[in-house]
Order: C-alpha cells, then sequence, then structure tokens
C-alpha cells in the first residue's frame, strides 16, 4: 500500500461531473471492471489504481483480499514497467468546483455515528449487521453555530439537521427525508456553567420525521409499492464554547425508526427498532463534505 | 349537551396515551450519555481502515501521485467511502 497513493471519492460524482478530474475518470473508467455496463446499474463503482496522468493499471470492485493483493501486485508491475513520461501529466490538472469548497472552517464540522440500540429479544440476526454503524458528516455555519451556542440552532439549520440525518443509514444508503416529512425539528442549548472564557451548555432538543409513499425496500428485488418510514427521538447532549467556535460537541439523538428505503438492509427488519444519531466534533483534517451536501443550498 | 372543551381535551390525551405503543427506544439522560455515545462511536479497530492516508478526492491524489511520482488508488463508490456510503 505504500508504494501507492491512496484516496477515496463519490463515484456519482466523478461519473457525471465535468470537472477535468470528472472528465479523467471517465475516460479510465471505461477501461475497467465495469466497463459499457447498464445493467443491473451504471455504476462505475469499485478500486481503479492508475497512473497519475489517468492511465488504467487495474480495477477491480471485490473486497477479497487474495483477490485485492494480486491485482495491487499487477497494477504495480505495470506501472514500473512505463516510462515517466507515460506516467505523469502533461500539464497540471485543475479541480473543478467540489463540495469540500465550501468546508466552513470557522463554523462547525461534525463527525455522525449512526448504529443500532440493543433491543428486547436480541439482534436481528447474527452477521455483520448486527454491529453495522455509518459515518456522515454535518456542516453548520459560522452564523449557525453562534446562534446554538446562544441558544437555539436557526430553523432551517434544525430542519435540515433531522432531515439529512433522520434517515435510517446504519446498514446502507439512504435518502433523506424531504422538507414535508419533517414532524419536528428543534434544538437548543443551556448555559450550565461558565469557566472563564468557556461556557459548558446543556443541548436538548426534538427530531421527529416521517415519510409516506411509493418506493423500493429490497435493493432490485423487489417492485415499488406503497411504503412507511420514520424515525422519532429526543436530543441530548454537551458543548463548550470558547466564545469563538465550540471545543467539544457531544450530541446524541436516540429514537425509534420503522421502515426501510431500496438500499438500507432493512427489507427483512422494519422495526420498530431504537438506533441512535451521534454528532461530535470532527478532527480538522476531515474535510469530507457531507453526503447530501448539495441539499444545504450553500452556494 | 353544552361543549366542554375540557373533557374533549382529556378524553382525546386519553385516547392519543392508549393508542401510541411505548417507544422502543431507551430514555438518555445526562448520567447515561457518555455511556451511550460510547456505545455509538465506533471502536479504533472498527476506524482501523480510515488510518490509511486517504486523500479525500481523486484531485487530491491525482496532484499528490504527479508529486511523488507513485501510482494512485482510488476508492470510488455511491455515497463517499469516507463518508456516507
Amino acid at each position: 500500500m505504500a508504494r501507492f497513493i491512496p484516496c477515496a471519492d463519490e463515484v456519482g460524482g466523478l461519473q457525471r461531473g465535468k470537472s477535468p478530474t470528472a472528465k479523467l475518470f471517465q475516460t479510465f473508467c471505461e477501461e475497467g471492471h465495469y466497463r459499457g455496463r447498464t445493467v443491473p446499474t451504471g455504476t462505475r463503482q469499485g478500486i481503479y489504481a492508475v497512473t497519475p496522468s489517468g492511465k488504467l493499471l487495474a480495477s477491480w470492485n471485490s473486497r477479497r483480499p487474495d483477490y485485492v493483493a494480486k491485482q495491487m501486485a499487477a497494477a504495480l508491475a505495470k506501472w514500473d514497467s512505463m516510462g515517466g513520461a507515460e506516467r505523469l501529466p502533461e500539464e497540471a490538472l485543475v479541480s473543478g468546483p467540489r463540495p469540500e469548497d465550501h468546508y466552513p472552517g470557522d463554523g462547525l464540522v461534525l463527525q455522525v455515528f449512526s448504529r443500532d440500540l440493543p433491543r428486547k429479544g436480541g439482534a436481528s440476526c447474527d452477521d455483520w449487521r448486527k454491529d453495522a454503524w455509518n459515518i456522515d458528516h454535518l456542516w453548520l455555519s459560522a452564523e449557525e453555530a453562534r446562534a446554538l451556542a446562544g441558544g437555539k440552532l436557526p430553523d432551517a439549520a434544525s430542519r435540515r439537521l433531522v432531515r439529512l440525518h433522520g434517515r435510517d443509514n446504519v446498514r446502507g444508503q439512504s435518502r433523506t427525508y424531504p422538507e414535508k416529512s419533517i414532524v419536528e425539528a428543534a434544538l437548543a442549548s443551556a448555559k450550565t456553567t461558565a469557566d472563564g472564557g468557556k461556557t459548558t451548555l446543556r443541548l436538548t432538543g426534538q427530531g421527529a420525521v416521517r415519510q409516506v409513499g411509493r418506493w423500493k425496500i429490497n435493493d432490485r428485488h423487489d417492485e415499488t409499492a406503497e411504503h412507511v418510514r420514520s424515525f422519532t427521538g429526543s436530543m441530548i447532549g454537551t458543548a463548550i464554547w470558547d466564545g469563538e467556535r465550540f471545543t467539544r460537541f457531544d450530541l446524541a439523538w436516540v429514537g425509534e425508526r420503522t421502515g426501510a428505503t431500496q438500499y438500507n438492509g432493512r427489507a427483512d427488519d422494519p422495526g420498530p427498532a431504537p438506533m441512535a444519531v451521534v454528532f461530535r466534533l470532527a478532527p480538522k483534517d476531515d474535510r469530507v463534505a457531507p453526503s447530501w451536501f448539495w441539499d444545504y443550498g450553500w452556494r | 349537551m353544552g361543549y366542554d372543551g375540557d373533557m374533549v381535551l382529556v378524553t382525546l390525551l386519553l385516547s392519543v396515551s392508549i393508542q401510541t405503543p411505548p417507544s422502543t427506544a431507551p430514555q438518555v439522560t445526562p448520567e447515561t450519555l457518555e455511556g451511550l455515545i460510547e456505545f455509538v462511536v465506533p471502536t479504533d479497530e472498527e476506524l482501523k481502515w480510515r488510518s490509511v492516508p486517504w486523500r479525500p478526492t481523486l484531485f487530491d491524489g491525482l496532484r499528490d501521485g504527479a508529486a511523488k511520482d507513485k501510482p494512485v488508488l482510488l476508492w470510488a463508490m455511491n455515497g463517499h467511502p469516507l463518508g456516507s456510503t
């Protein structure tokens, strides 16, 4: 692995984007493992070993260790056989617009973890799903963060939080809730202690979403039908505000989820069952954008 | 019989409380918050894959690959692999 520069990215943006980087991806992915594929989907997700000039060395979409090791070795052998002119781009690549361009360095950047909570009767299965968890990100602007420290997260931000993070993604991707599915969305703070310039805050809130509609719930194995999904719970947490920014932020949204969506692996486990979503300060080097950033409306 | 708003409200509330099943979710208090967060946040073992120095975009990978004359290993998924997949 040390011989590679590892990177990760969202494949949809690369497949559909118009930036020079996206265009380069669209070229080499059509030489890779899913080249030309349209059925069952047109996705080009997977692992790609490429030269910095965009020449494909190897590609695969497998997690089998022996196979992955073999593909990486093949990619390195091909790399070693190339000359410098073939490896490197003729001119430096230019980045296109990215969600990460909006990283709110002066605001609040949180990692968002979701996981099932223990339930009566034990877990619904005995495989990887019983320990499943997921990670996303929540960004608040400096204004929104300051408002929360002052007593209340603005309504638009509360609604964004509930709509984007009330979805059950513990076992896999799930789309956000539409605006009209919000039942309750509020997050407030109250001062508990003050020490010099640092104020300790108690966070409390409510979040509830419920959607009725027609969609699939079992990957590509079922037909579109009438379904309901929901998440209803309370928020509780603690935070420290130093007058400029949050230096600690621990918030838990604990509630009951119901329903399933196409790719979230709940067709056989629709609940109701307990789930928790935890929001914590992200490390400074974590600049990955919220997965539904384009729903933020930040321009 | 006249309109008795209070009675209607009491009846409605009783009806709601009887018809609403109890939530399966636990009550979290300030005293139990830390334990709950510890349960939900992934362990170091679960986060080990994030110790790989993944650049967060293909552009970053290609730029650094060119600077260091190294091949680039791109992990591209529906949903950012370092975010919500």
